[in-house]
Formats: structure tokens, C-alpha cells, sequence
């Protein structure tokens, strides 16, 4: 899987598990941008990375993946 | 429906997965408080349901509050009997400090969980609205390890995977849909390589697949449990292209079969296409087809149907004859024919379906119908505002589509608060003859303060027998000791109900105005009846 190709899954993952329109989630952003990325968001969208890639984030890691750019990352680094 | 979650932890991520449902989900951990206190979410209007699921391991934690939850849970279903209370069974962790000890341990967890389910059973055995979800249909078939997220749990206080949330929606959709009555019917079942392995035409009566060994008991163990599906009231029939001589002896015959003919409500065993057949069978049987699952191992065969008879189920069947019984259960079972009791009734439905066919041999012989309804040896028995019968009663409401005045479907609880108020009349019908029992068949409802009949039916089994005569005098004489002048009802064409539609008129009642609702087949439009009583 390319670059470009995990970004859209990322993004794709993030806008369904928030419940935001399609379109609302890009490439750059980050929680603070969304307001239904609160708490319960966060955790839903981490949640939701162990269906898709098969990766369990640890509790000391869910803090820093807030932010699309973050959940790319730490996929690509952990596949 | 409206759902509203409550939990002891935080169960968010379920909002989006029970589906066809709106799901809210309250505070966690204020689930006492939110039974009791009649400001709370739980006594919201337009509220349908209440589940409540408990992580058993929080709940043992947390000392008394146990104990409390069952007797909160019978004050809340008393207080709100419109409501459906679903409380989900709880399953701790064996694994605890006190390591094999704890197996023997009156107190441990598991001994305190098996108690507060027990408490459980006992509450939805006496109370019409609570029904108890298991979820060791979700902890037994991933287990912990899969379903576990301490990580998610140390963050947020959300016990569970994905995995679980979905599993449990999944479960809930169909449990609510079970008790809204939406199951089929009707299994319909190939035979070579469905009920036994092997092809009769090619193999012989001696060659087919069936017995206690091997692949035979693959085959042997789904029959026993397509018979087990047969005594909670489904209906069996066999569509098969096989020579009918040959296997008709294979089931009649066979030593290792557990399915006999008695036991199918209907057989089409020729060489013609199963599209036809599967149309004969719910010809013969008067039921829609959206009431129908067809099984059978061929996949060119399932695609003719699926695409040929779209409102029939059909499972994929696995090709590996070993996880037949397993798929059984889980893939047509609950999805197709769940439910939440299993009535008395429904274990005689072959019999009663049996029994209406000697009686059509009957009728057959008899000159005409007076002189045959009076050999039939007609017993009834009319009852009104009985509470053991509510169950039977909203599944008529459900299940009715041919004599059914009005189609209003209710739930149980809908009756029960009926017969319990002031304000309605709910009688039922009750049929016995010298074939058979066929328990209660008729229910009428009479709402006196508006003088309405808002539901009238009588279960396809016993039309043309004349009792729904008897049960609309009954509703005529309640209205009449009512000092009701008049009464009305409301009668709406479906695409089903045609055998009712003379029904009233032929009753000495007159249509009044037109309403112009039109039907949700757009076909006819409802028509108001009147009958003066006075």
C-alpha cells in the first residue's frame, strides 16, 4: 500500500467514525479542527484502526494520534 | 425504534450499530438513578426500549449495587408498561486472584453472576414487557482476548473491541426484530446434499450419504436440528428435482433419516424448476413468500431463486459439510427465525397445518357446509382481558394478514396494557374440534370511549368455519352492556385481506363516509363501518 493510498483509507476511516460529511477530512487535518473529534471521537477512531489495519494502539500512544497526518504515520511505522 | 442504552460503563461506540434502530446511550454508571427517577431519559416520551448492558467485571467491583438492579428493573417495567426492558445477562472473567478456588467459591464472581441472571429469568417470566438478552452469545463465540480493550478502557472507560460492539448490535436488531415479530416462516429444504450427502438418482437409496459416522452425521446432526427448528412452530417443506417414488421411500424409509413426511408441511419433489415449486409451496400453505427460507447446497439453484423470488431468504450453504449445523444455527436460525418465547401453539403448528388438511378431505365429502361445520364437533372458548393469553395475542396481530380487518401489528406490551386499562376490551377466540386443539385463533378489540373496534382478526387455520361470527357478536354484546348506540371500524385493503373485505356487510353493518386514506399499496382505499346497535 502507497503513501497516497493509506492517506485515503486514513481519511476515509476518520470521516465514518466521527459521522462527518464526506469532504469534511483531509490530509492536514488535525482534532482541534473538528468538533466531533472530542474524547469519545478519539477513541472511536483508534478503535476503529485494529478492524482496518489490524493495530492495537497502546493506551500511552492514543494521545499523539490526533491528527490525520499522526494515524498515517503510525501506521505506516507499525505495518 | 428508540432505543435508549444504559450501562455501568462507557458504551458510546454502540449508538451506530444496531441496525434499523435510533439508539441514545445515558451517563454511565447512572443506571439506578436513571430506572428511578422519572426526570430521567428512561421516561422520555416516544421511548420504545430500554437495554440495559452491564460489564459484569465493573459490576462485581462495585458491591451492593448487584443486588439492587433487579428489583430497580421491575419497579421501572411496572412504570412503564409501553416500554420494552431488555437486560442483558452478566459474564465475568473466571480468571481472578483467588486462581481455581474460586470455582468452589459461593461469593466469587461466578457464583454472584449466576445469581443476579437467575434473578433475571425469574423477572421476564412475570413481567409481559422484559425480555433478557444473553450475551454469552457474544463473550462465548469470540471470547475475552477478542473482545477485551484495556487500552480504550484506561482511556475512556469503553471495556470493549469493535468486534463486541458490533456482535452485540447485531444480536439486538434481531432480538427487537424477534419481538416485533418479523420472523419467517417457512424452511424450505433441497435434499441431495442438503439432508443427505450424495445424489439419490446417481447413488441409489443405499448409496446416499447419512448415518452416524463422517459426513453422514454432518447431514444427520442438521437434520436433527432442522427438526428441533420444526417443533418451535417453523414450517417444513421439501423442493427437490429427484424422482418423487425414490424419495419419498428415502424419507419414509431410510434408517438414519430424522426427518420423516410427517414432519414437512408441504413436499414438491419433481423434475420441475424450484422457482415454480417454491410458488406451489406457498400456494399450498396460503403464506407470502416474504415468510420463506430456501436452503440448498447448489449455488446455481440458490442464484435462480434469489434472483427469481427476491423476497425469499437464501443463505450461501458451506461447502465443508462439517460446518453445516454450526452455519445452521447461527446463519439462518437467528437471522431468519429468532424469537423470544416458544408457545405451546407453535410446537402443534405441523400438526395443526396437517390436521387442516384432513379437514379439507372433509369438507370434501360433506354435502354442504352447515352439515360439515356440525360434524366438525366446533367447541370455542371466548375470553376477555386475559393476561396469559397477551403473548399469543400480539403475535396474531403480528403474524395475521388474510382475515385481518385492520393490520395494526402490536407488541405484547401494547396488549397487556389493553387488557389491564378501563378503556379497552381485548377478547380472544379460542378453537377446538374433534381433529384437534388449535389453541387460540381470533382477537377483537373494542375501545369503548371512542366506540371503535380498532382490530379484528381470526388466523388463516380456522376461516370458513363461521366462529369469527361468534367473536364479532361478542364484541357487538360488550359495546351493547357498554350502552355504546353505535359502533365503527375501520376497514383497510391490504393486498392480502380480501377474504375479509364482505365480512362486516354480510354483518348487518353499513359503510358510512369514505375516509380516502389510501393503503400503503395505494390499491383501494380504507372504508368506515358502522353498525347501530340500538
Amino acid at each position: 500500500m502507497n503513501d497516497e493510498e493509506l492517506e485515503a483509507r486514513v481519511i476515509g476511516l476518520v470521516g465514518r467514525e466521527l459521522g462527518v460529511p464526506e469532504g469534511s477530512i483531509t490530509a492536514a487535518t488535525s482534532s482541534a479542527d473538528v468538533e466531533k473529534w472530542d474524547s469519545l471521537g478519539h477513541l472511536q477512531v483508534c478503535m476503529a484502526l485494529e478492524a482496518e489495519f489490524g493495530i492495537s494502539p497502546e493506551l500511552e500512544e492514543l494521545a499523539e494520534l490526533d491528527s490525520v497526518s499522526a494515524i498515517v504515520d503510525y501506521v505506516r511505522d507499525a505495518g | 425504534m428508540e432505543l435508549l442504552v444504559l450501562s455501568n460503563v462507557n458504551l458510546a461506540p454502540i449508538t451506530r450499530r444496531v441496525p434499523g434502530h435510533t439508539v441514545a446511550v445515558g451517563e454511565y454508571g447512572d443506571v439506578l438513578r436513571s430506572l428511578a427517577d422519572r426526570g430521567s431519559v428512561a421516561y422520555a416520551d416516544g421511548l420504545d426500549a430500554v437495554i440495559l448492558l452491564l460489564d459484569a467485571d465493573e459490576l462485581l467491583e462495585a458491591g451492593d449495587l448487584l443486588d439492587e438492579i433487579p428489583s430497580a428493573l421491575a419497579a421501572f417495567s411496572a412504570a412503564r408498561p409501553d416500554v420494552l426492558v431488555v437486560a442483558s445477562t452478566l459474564h465475568p472473567d473466571p480468571a481472578t486472584v483467588v486462581t481455581y478456588a474460586s470455582a468452589r467459591d459461593p461469593e466469587g464472581a461466578g457464583s454472584r453472576a449466576a445469581g443476579f441472571n437467575a434473578a433475571l429469568r425469574e423477572l421476564a417470566a412475570s413481567s409481559a414487557n422484559i425480555v433478557v438478552f444473553d450475551l454469552g452469545l457474544v463473550f462465548d463465540r469470540y471470547g475475552r482476548e477478542a473482545l477485551i480493550a484495556r487500552a480504550f478502557w484506561y482511556a475512556g472507560r469503553i471495556p470493549y473491541t469493535n468486534l463486541w460492539f458490533e456482535e452485540c448490535g447485531r444480536h439486538l436488531s434481531g432480538l427487537l426484530g424477534a419481538y416485533r415479530g418479523q420472523a419467517r416462516k417457512v424452511l424450505v429444504c433441497d435434499l441431495d446434499g442438503t439432508l443427505w450427502g450424495g445424489v439419490l438418482g446417481e447413488d441409489g437409496p443405499g448409496g446416499i450419504v447419512l448415518g452416524e459416522d463422517g459426513i453422514g452425521k454432518c447431514h444427520r446432526d442438521l437434520q436433527r436440528r432442522i427438526k428441533a427448528l420444526q417443533e418451535t412452530g417453523v414450517l417444513l417443506a421439501v423442493a427437490s428435482k429427484n424422482d418423487h417414488t425414490d424419495a419419498e421411500s428415502v424419507l419414509a424409509d431410510h434408517p438414519m433419516m430424522i426427518l420423516r413426511p410427517s414432519d414437512f408441511a408441504a413436499m414438491r419433489i419433481d423434475w420441475a424448476d424450484k422457482v415454480t415449486n417454491i410458488r406451489a409451496i406457498a400456494d399450498e400453505l396460503s403464506l407470502g413468500l416474504d415468510s420463506f427460507v430456501f436452503l440448498d447446497d447448489h449455488p446455481v439453484e440458490r442464484a435462480l431463486v434469489a434472483e427469481h423470488l427476491p423476497e425469499v431468504a437464501v443463505p450461501e450453504v458451506p461447502s465443508r459439510p462439517e460446518l453445516l449445523s454450526d452455519w445452521f444455527v447461527r446463519d439462518v436460525v437467528f437471522p431468519h427465525f429468532a424469537r423470544l418465547t416458544i408457545l405451546d401453539t407453535d410446537r402443534a403448528k405441523t400438526e395443526q397445518y396437517r390436521a387442516r388438511g384432513e379437514r379439507v378431505a372433509e369438507a370434501g365429502q360433506a354435502v354442504d357446509l352447515p352439515a360439515f361445520l356440525a360434524r366438525l364437533e366446533i367447541r370455542i372458548d371466548l375470553r376477555t382481558d386475559d393476561e396469559f393469553l397477551v403473548d399469543r395475542a400480539a403475535q396474531m396481530t403480528q403474524k395475521t394478514n388474510q382475515f385481518n380487518l385492520t393490520t395494526r401489528r402490536c407488541t405484547p406490551a401494547e396488549i397487556l396494557a389493553w387488557a389491564r386499562g378501563d378503556q379497552y376490551v381485548v377478547v380472544t377466540l379460542g378453537y377446538q374440534d374433534r381433529f384437534g386443539d388449535e389453541g387460540v385463533v381470533g382477537l377483537a378489540v373494542l375501545d369503548r370511549s371512542s366506540a371503535e373496534m380498532p382490530l379484528f382478526l381470526l388466523s388463516c387455520r380456522v376461516i370458513g368455519r363461521e366462529v369469527e361470527i361468534r367473536l364479532l357478536d361478542r364484541i357487538e354484546e360488550l359495546a351493547r352492556d357498554e350502552g355504546l348506540p353505535a359502533i365503527d371500524c375501520t376497514f383497510i385493503p391490504t393486498a392480502r385481506n380480501g377474504v375479509a373485505a364482505g365480512f362486516l356487510a354480510a354483518r348487518g353493518w353499513y359503510a358510512t363516509t369514505e375516509t380516502g386514506t389510501t393503503t400503503t399499496t395505494g390499491a383501494d382505499e380504507a372504508i368506515r363501518y358502522r353498525k347501530d346497535l340500538v
